[in-house]
């Protein structure tokens, strides 16, 4: 136990920074392509929407494989973190749009019109008027966003990146300490994942119940 | 077929045909031994299911540790525990069964909280109208409560199906021939990447793209009393 | 109607019953005896434990205190040699409260099974009965309550009066010794009440032992032996229609009987 938990705990902090570069990155286009989604040109609409399709009809292992195979095939050499996060955010992007888009689509419409009364160009309301109030509703998402792709990041296993799973892996291979190991791994992944969507719900509570009930 | 120009948008057409029926059995592997979990899962889902909703408090607190305790943690962790851990307590199987069963406990964390969803969704009448007919609460469970339910489970049930088809790719880590493994096998030998990949997505998508059509519809057609349960997408 | 059922046999003898709901006390002391083939109609303002009371007869709630006696055994329990309070097993309750019909303000049919199948269930599953014979026995009880032809719509597909009446239909099924009726027409509007009302005045006729919750009066008055009024949990006047509605002699009584006649405001 002395040696195994110090070395799985590096492991964690690995998946916690993949899953973190993953959530971050996937909000700057889960913003931008959410955002098309709901003002842009109607031409990218079936784009977004296919994108979405195929990121949630098929495996996450499939879509690691896809960037561990297509990538170097090419001509882009990556270590396998890079890979791997890349992976990760192909796959966050998907999610992370349908989190913005309802946050959007949920701003009174009176918002935008009084928006418009003022002579305020669509990108400029969205980025003025109502970016700002929905904000606010995708952090409760966003948060457990993280919680799944702590739990998602546990695939990129499979193509040898060596996070928590990995390493609990490659410590059963050299000792065979399976039982040990496995119950570790599992309690850091319960305690990681449990404290992210508890802070999720307890968002939820704090902004949907801010004055009278109504939500924000 | 003889016909069919060798190149298309760059993809070796010839080459995606050739593959098509040992790609179309790998999917139907993977189908079955998705669908095989799923049947396992709800015929533990409901015991667990209902023991949750009517059983003693200690029962309810365990099977719901148990259920947080699969939701909470990675699924390929749970392959990881089922082979790992069967051998340790005496139990062999093939990769196959070892699949199975590491698919039924993805599949039971999620089925025992749509049987439980489900039934309490029942509106509370129902059991009373049985109680006061004189039927016990099994019975009223099973005739009552339990058909009543069903109903309300089947387009979740649908979607928790996509759920562990796509779990089950994890499945090629252990060498079992679903679809994700055999297009992996065939990359290996061939180095066709992109054809393999595009086609293992394909058939993905359509079945993947046909299951929730199925949902959607169950949802909103066949299903005609009470609200619709759902069930969280896992990837 | 006649007079004189002080000669049949108690079915229902209530005694000194108590039941609370947290720090509200929905029934204090209630005691009411029901005599076979005997109709009893309570009466009281919303709140004042008249589905309490009803529920705790057939033990959907477990009373706090006091008895419950139906046709010579106690409901949900019974005295061991040595004094001691046995309670019912789940079994033992379900064979007790076949013999009491209930029908539900809100009906409560089963709602994925058809007319005919919400009769013939409890029969075929509850009684043992052959499937036929069950069935055949649930066609005969729709068209007593003058849904002959509804058998198989789901209830979905009925009518509020029709929904209840079937709710009667799947109660008569059991054969019970006494029917409890709990608001039975309160969800329905006047033409479906009276549809209800009809089918409960021709069991009325048949001497069906019936103890009914209703606001109805003029059914009260027209079918009832015996009329009891609640309020607060207790049961404050009991007695023929003509005492309790032409001379009430409760404060409470009057005051509640006040609300009902015209130009009572
Ligand atoms: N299940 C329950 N939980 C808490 N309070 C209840 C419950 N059932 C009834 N009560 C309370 O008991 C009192 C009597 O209710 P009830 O018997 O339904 O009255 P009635 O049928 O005469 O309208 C009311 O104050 C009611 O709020
Ligand atoms: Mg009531």
């Amino acid at each position: 136990m002395g040696e195994i938990l110090p070395r799985l705990l590096r492991a964690l902090a690995t998946t916690i920074q993949i899953s973190v570069l993953a959530l971050l990155l996937g909000t700057v286009f889960g913003l931008l392509l959410g955002i098309a989604r709901v003002i842009g040109p109607r031409l990218f609409y079936p784009v977004i929407d296919g994108y979405i399709f195929v990121v949630r009809s098929t495996p996450f292992a499939l879509q690691v494989y896809a960037a561990f195979f297509l990538l170097p095939r090419a001509g882009i050499d990556l270590p396998l973190f890079v890979v791997g996060v890349l992976a990760l955010l192909f796959n966050s992007v998907g999610y992370q749009i349908e989190i913005v888009r309802p946050a959007l689509e949920s701003v009174d419409k009176e918002q935008r019109e009084a928006a418009d009364s003022l002579g305020m160009t669509r990108w400029l309301a969205m980025w003025l008027v109502i970016l700002p109030q929905a904000a606010r509703r995708m952090v409760p998402p966003l948060t457990n966003e993280l919680a799944n792709l702590v739990k998602a990041s546990s695939v990129l296993s499979v193509i040898a990146v060596y996070e928590l799973t990995r390493a609990g892996h490659a410590i059963i291979a050299s000792s065979y300490k399976f039982a040990e190991v496995l119950i570790l791994v599992a309690a850091l992944y319960f305690v990681t994942i449990q404290l992210l969507s508890w802070g999720a719900a307890y968002l939820e509570r704090r902004i949907f119940t801010y004055r009278s009930g109504q939500p924000i | 077929m003889e016909d069919t120009p060798l190149l298309f948008a760059g993809l070796d057409v010839r080459f995606m045909v050739e593959i098509f029926p040992r790609m179309v059995q790998a999917l139907l592997v993977t189908v079955q031994i998705s669908a095989l979990a799923l049947l396992l899962g709800i015929v533990l889902g409901i015991p667990l299911g209902g023991l949750r909703v009517i059983g003693p408090r200690p029962l309810q607190l365990l099977i719901q540790g148990l259920v947080s305790y699969i939701r909470g943690t990675p699924q390929i962790l749970h392959f990881l525990v089922v082979y790992f851990a069967l051998p340790g307590v005496g139990i062999l199987l093939d990769e196959y069964w070892t699949g199975v069963v590491a698919l039924t406990v993805i599949a039971v964390g999620y089925e025992v909280e749509i049987v439980r969803a489900a039934i309490e969704s029942v509106h509370k009448g129902q059991r009373e109208a049985a109680l006061a007919q004189g039927m016990t609460e099994p019975m009223a469970f099973w005739l009552i409560l339990l058909p009543q339910a069903t109903r309300r489970m089947l387009p979740a049930l649908t979607n928790e199906l996509i759920n562990v088809i796509k779990a089950s790719a994890l499945l090629s880590v252990i060498a079992v021939n679903e679809l994700t493994k055999v297009g992996n096998a065939i990359i290996y030998n061939t180095f066709y990447f992109v054809e393999v990949l595009l086609e293992v997505a394909v058939l993905y998508m359509l079945v993947i793209g046909a299951l929730s059509w199925l949902s959607n519809y169950l949802e909103n057609k066949v299903f005609s009393f009470g609200t619709a349960l759902s069930t969280p997408e896992t990837r | 109607m006649d007079e004189g059922h002080s000669s049949e046999p108690v079915l229902l003898r209530i005694e000194h019953l108590h039941k609370r709901f947290g720090t509200t006390a929905a029934l204090v002391d209630a005691s009411l005896t029901v005599r076979r083939g005997e109709r009893v109609v309570l009466i009281g303002s919303s709140g004042s434990g008249k589905s309490t009371l009803l529920r705790c007869i057939n033990h959907l709630e477990v009373p706090d205190q006091g008895s419950i006696w139906l046709d010579g055994e106690f409901m949900g329990g019974r005295f061991a040699a040595d004094g001691r309070w046995i309670q019912a097993s789940g079994g033992e309750l379900a064979r007790q409260r076949r013999h009491i019909g209930m029908v539900f303000q809100s009906f409560n049919l089963f709602a994925h099974l058809s007319a005919l199948d919400n009769v013939a269930l409890g029969p075929q599953w509850i009684l043992k009965r052959p499937k036929a014979l069950a069935r055949a026995q649930a066609r005969q009880l729709l068209a007593k309550v003058h849904l002959a032809g509804h058998e198989h719509k789901l209830p979905a597909q009925l009518s509020g009066g029709q929904q209840q009446r079937v709710a009667i239909a799947r109660a008569l099924a059991m054969e019970p010794k006494l029917m409890l009726f709990d608001e039975p027409t309160s969800a329905l509007d006047p033409r479906l009440t009276r549809e209800v009302l009809e089918v409960m005045l021709e069991l009325a006729r048949e001497q069906t032992t019936m103890l009914v919750v209703t606001h109805e009066l003029g059914f009260a008055r027209q079918v009832a032996d015996t009329v009891g009024f609640l309020e607060e949990g207790r049961i404050v006047e009991v007695g023929t229609p003509e005492q309790i509605f032409d001379r009430p002699q409760h404060p409470s009584t009057q005051a509640f009987l006040n609300c009902f006649s015209p130009g009572g405001l």
